[in-house]
């Protein structure tokens, strides 16, 4: 399976129209703009408006040439729409003043806006920065040998002992830690990757 | 705190540190006298240094990665009941039962009441993705349905503390459904009694709508009292048992393929969905079935090629039970046969009619199914074998596959030509000479199919990760001796496993099995055979992958004589050695001998074969190569595209043949200039040559170091480094460190440090890659005078102009020893001009001046 950089969603978007650029933006972006929108106090069904709306409003803003790559992360783009899209569903269901309320109480004091604010767009980094390592991992998992990636798993993702783990997978310890760098460093490469637009 | 072992004191040490001492290093595990030993070996290895940035960088973002899956780095080395999931006080985890794809089980107590449980919970790393949690709380749901005495049974379910799902089933103590059958010794009779209980229990799912989906020997338990239980739904899909048509799942598949291959029906390996029901499960109890009598699976299935895995199990007829078993036959094949079958319309239409046909074959009562008629087995067969004929993938099973058939082509080509010898002469000689060779052939076969059967992964012990290299060392072992007798068939064999190895890029062993290969056919003839020139050829070609060229070039050039004197041109034979010999001389920068070669091997095979045919795609491959390498770009992109297109259109996508076109294709749309096209090129062919050949291939590191050209290229160096440094750790894993690629890679490095300003860390690249190209190349060669301008450009940054000088001076003179080309010597003197200016020695500047004023006369027309 090809692996999908943003260069790809973006590429696929400005020369194609058919229906698999449109698939290909919702693979990816669809689950954390729905997870941001329940945290934002939507229902679930209201959650899914929101993502398809945010999403058919970007393809629309960046056929029309709005969105410059250069300017600015595609997720802070997205992130512009789908706070406005939010906020636009709670005020028609007038739930826009009480949400906002819990998040400036979450946020911490005085339930000043601008900490509402921050807290939003913490909530969208997380959801973002979320569904960019579950495509890595996923991707990373595909690519290497399935034991090297045990490794990695029970090292540093479970935080086994790395002698513990050597010795119920019958490996000598050097190999535990060239395996958990090699896919350490094939994520990070992997990260740096999913988002640089080319 | 960890200590060194072997350091002293705190004298800085020649070896370099490991990772793991790294690793150690830079969390502070080491005690004080370790930790400064490293250091003082880290301030003067730049190769170390880097290696300590990239562990800094990688810990770094471990830590981030975990934070984000809801754990805390500075916690998660903790006692072990702390890094086990807490799911609430009502479970104490024991110990880790087993791990899958997406979840990992262990055995937990539950307080109240108070007993042993199996507790599933989604793994860490599936931790950020929504769907997989998704499908832990569908298989919980399925569960709820289900009550019978033959499937565990689901306890409670629920979200572990970290927000992970789980669910907690009963805990099935037993063993495996095939290791309990051979270890109880438990006859037919008793086998097809345990597997009716099994069918029961599959019915029941049915009946409430469950299709399982995941039948196998390792998902079925049998406990103390030998009863059978049936676990893991994890893949189970609900639909309406009273609708003809499956009801879609409302949450969504993950990936393409759900399933275990080897158990996996025909419609589940297509894709099929709307295909997929009860009888999907029909067909898994069939191969199961098969298994527990037969003691193998129905047809040899390789897990690493899905496409001819998929191809298998989609066309190829299962081997008949009755050769496998003895008292497999007659009805009890037909009833197997039957749920077997690849048609789901001609299977059984439940679990239920299985059930009942084993328990009317146990009673002696006539079965429901029949057997198929022997038009219908006509048709399946010519089915399969027009896709055997008709396609081919690259993969380890597949290159087992043809290099035993390239075994037997070579021996029915001999046949054929001692026939034409003797047709005039002594028929029956040879006869028997054609019988020979039909042993031979057989007994390799046998060798092959035998080997494959070790890969069966439930009886190798090995799980699902058997290595094609592990089966292939295991069958070597058991080589030595095993035909005292017979060295055709020792030599046959060996030559088989000698090119296997070789194709996985493990050049030692294969070079060990086709020497031996060769030597036992050289003793067995006394004259040109086919055999002979085919083993120096497979050689051949070892000793070129390991950069001996000049014995690779000798055994080539005996081969190609050989084969012209056996069967004249044009032949396949012919041009097969001719392409070889080519790419050689191309490889050893014989441009002219190799594009002649080359263009022989292209004509005799659009002669033999016309354009579309793979023999024909390689050549053109190859000579594109030569075109691009002596400044024809132009000339050789049409002919690299359309070897692609003939390569794909005969073999599909998942052959490594297109990611050896498609990296060839990128050079040379970078050097047309079309980097960004080059680059998603160069990036598709590393994607796909990981997923044909794994990480440790020497094509790999070559086709990662041209990537970082590409983007070097583009500039983007900080980019490049890295994959330059995975390039070198491949190399030195695969090829060792004096390889001629490993110098390539080590003198771009070095220049991008060097840009940098970073001309300590680049110096020593830059001087070993020097030592690497001295071994094997002329010292006038335009690669090593490269070298010698970049490190003489160092020492004159780094104040040791005199050395610089020196340097400069002595490439000079090889230059003009062996009239190099003008640009470099150019480049030399202009430098060298510069340098002596500095210096003040006016004269020798002076000197070369003029030298350089003449060669740039000589240039103008």
């Amino acid at each position: 399976m090809e692996w999908v950089t943003t260069s790809t969603i973006l590429r696929d978007l400005r020369e194609s129209a058919s229906g698999d650029a449109w698939e290909r933006l919702v693979q990816r972006f669809h689950g954390p703009i729905v997870r941001f929108a329940r945290q934002m106090g939507h229902t679930s069904a209201d959650a899914e408006d929101v993502a398809q709306e945010t999403l058919a409003a970007f393809v629309k803003s960046y056929r029309t040439g709005k969105y410059d790559r250069r300017k600015g992360r595609l997720s802070h783009w997205l992130f512009g729409i789908a706070v406005r899209q939010s906020r636009r569903a709670l005020r028609r269901g007038g739930r826009a003043a009480a949400a906002i309320r819990e998040l400036s109480a979450r946020a911490g004091a005085g339930g000043k806006a601008e900490q509402g604010d921050a807290e939003v767009s913490r909530l969208w980094e997380q959801q973002w920065e979320d569904a960019m390592l579950a495509e890595c991992l996923r991707k990373v998992r595909e690519e290497v040998e399935p034991q090297t990636f045990r490794v990695f798993e029970q090292v540093v993702l479970e935080g086994r002992a790395p002698a513990e783990v050597a010795a119920s997978l019958n490996l000598p310890a050097t190999v535990v830690y060239n395996c958990k760098h090699r896919v350490i460093a094939r994520l990070r490469r992997c990260r740096a990757m999913l988002e640089r637009v080319t | 705190m960890t200590t060194l072992p072997g350091t002293e004191k705190s004298m800085p040490r020649e070896r370099c540190v490991t990772t793991a001492e790294v690793d150690h290093f830079v969390r502070g595990a080491l005690d004080d006298q370790a930790s400064s030993i490293i250091a003082a070996h880290i301030a003067q290895c730049c190769d170390c240094r880097a290696r300590v940035k990239a562990v800094t960088k990688n810990l770094r973002f471990a830590d981030r990665l975990t934070r984000r899956l809801g754990g805390d780095a500075a916690t998660m080395t903790g006692p072990p009941a702390a890094r086990f999931p807490d799911a609430g006080e009502r479970y104490e985890v024991i110990g880790e039962l087993g791990r899958g794809g997406s979840a990992v089980v262990y055995t937990a107590r539950q307080r109240h009441p108070s007993r042993l449980v199996a507790l599933k919970v989604l793994s860490v790393a599936h931790a950020l993705d929504q769907r997989h949690a998704l499908l832990i709380e569908r298989e919980a749901r399925i569960l709820a349905l289900l009550r019978h005495p033959n499937l565990a049974a689901i306890y409670d379910a629920g979200r572990t503390g970290d927000g992970r799902p789980y669910l907690v089933m009963e805990l099935v103590e037993g063993v495996p459904l095939l290791d309990h059958a051979d270890r109880a010794h438990l006859t037919v009779r008793q086998r097809l009694e345990l597997l009716g209980k099994v069918c029961d229990a599959v019915a029941h799912a049915h009946q409430r709508g469950v299709i399982h989906r995941d039948l196998k020997p390792s998902n079925i338990l049998v406990d103390d009292a030998g009863e059978p239980k049936v676990l893991d739904f994890g893949l189970a899909r609900l639909f309406d048992p009273d609708e003809s048509a499956p009801a879609m799942s409302a949450v969504s598949e993950i990936g393409t393929i759900a399933g275990t291959l080897p158990y996996m029906s025909p419609e589940q390996v297509r894709g099929d969905r709307e295909s997929i029901d009860v009888r999907t499960d029909v067909y898994a109890l069939g191969v199961v079935l098969y298994e527990l009598l037969t003691g193998s699976l129905p047809y040899p299935i390789d897990r690493t090629n899905l496409p001819a895995a998929a191809r298998s199990i989609c066309d190829a007829a299962p081997i008949r039970p009755a050769s496998l078993a003895a008292g497999v036959h007659g009805d009890l094949e037909t009833i197997m046969l039957k749920a077997l079958d690849k048609e789901p319309h001609r299977r059984y239409a439940t679990v239920s009619s299985l059930a009942d046909d084993l328990r009317r074959y146990l009673a002696g009562e006539a079965i429901a199914a029949r057997p198929a008629t022997l038009g219908y087995q006509l048709r399946r067969l010519i089915a399969r074998h027009r896709l055997v004929f008709g396609s081919a993938a690259a993969t380890a099973l597949l290159l087992l596959t043809l290099t035993t058939a390239l075994a037997v082509l070579a021996i029915r080509l001999d046949s054929q030509h001692r026939l034409a010898v003797t047709a005039q002469g002594n028929e029956a000689l040879a006869r028997r000479d054609a019988e020979r060779q039909n042993r031979i052939a057989q007994a390799v076969n046998t060798f092959v199919a035998d080997m494959l059967a070790a890969a069966n992964p439930e009886r190798s012990g090995q799980g699902r990760d058997t290595r094609i290299i592990d089966i292939l060392d295991e069958a070597a072992a058991g080589l030595d001796g095993a035909f005292p007798d017979e060295p055709e068939i020792e030599a046959a064999i060996r030559f088989t496993l000698g090119s296997t190895y070789a194709a996985l890029g493990q050049y030692a062993p294969g070079e060990e099995h086709l020497r031996a290969a060769l030597q036992l056919r050289v003793r067995l003839s006394s004259g040109d055979t086919p055999e002979l020139a085919q083993t120096m050829n497979k050689l051949g070609r070892v000793l070129q992958d390991t950069a001996r060229y000049e014995e690779a070039e000798a055994m080539f050039r005996e081969a190609l004589a050989m084969n012209r004197r056996l069967f004249g041109a044009p032949h396949e034979e012919v041009a097969k050695l001719l392409s070889n010999l080519g790419w050689l001389l191309f490889l050893t920068n014989e441009f002219a001998e190799a594009e002649e070669c080359l263009v022989e091997s292209l004509e005799m095979r659009l002669t033999l074969h016309g354009e579309e045919h793979s023999s024909t795609a390689t050549t053109m491959n190859n000579l594109a190569a030569v075109l691009m390498r002596t400044g024809r770009p132009e000339k050789a992109e049409p002919l690299f595209r359309r070897s692609m297109e003939i390569d794909r259109a005969l073999r599909g996508e998942e052959h490594i043949n297109i990611a050896y076109t498609m990296a060839n294709h990128a050079m040379v749309l970078a050097d047309l200039g079309r980097l960004e096209e080059a680059e998603t090129t160069q990036r598709d062919a590393l994607a796909r040559m990981r997923r044909l050949l794994g990480e440790e291939h020497f094509s790999i590191a070559l086709t990662t170091h041209n990537l970082g050209s590409m983007v070097r290229r583009q500039n983007r160096p900080d980019e490049a480094e890295p994959l330059y440094r995975e390039a070198l750790d491949i190399y030195a894993r695969v090829v060792g460190e004096d390889h001629p690629r490993v110098a390539d890679t080590l003198e771009h490095l070095g220049q991008i440090l060097a840009q940098r300003g970073n001309d300590a860390d680049a110096e020593p690249l830059l001087r070993r890659a020097l030592d690497i190209r001295r071994m094997r190349l002329p010292a006038a060669h335009q690669s090593v005078i490269t070298l010698h301008l970049d490190l003489s450009a160092i020492l004159a940054r780094t104040q040791r102009e005199q050395q610089a000088v020196q340097m400069l001076g002595e490439a000079l003179s090889e230059m003009r020893r062996a009239d190099a080309p003008p640009d470099l010597r150019r480049r030399a003197l202009t430098d060298l001009i510069e340098l002596e200016t500095s210096l003040g020695r006016l004269d020798q500047a002076q000197a070369h001046r003029a030298e350089l004023e003449a060669l740039e006369g000589a240039a103008e027309p």
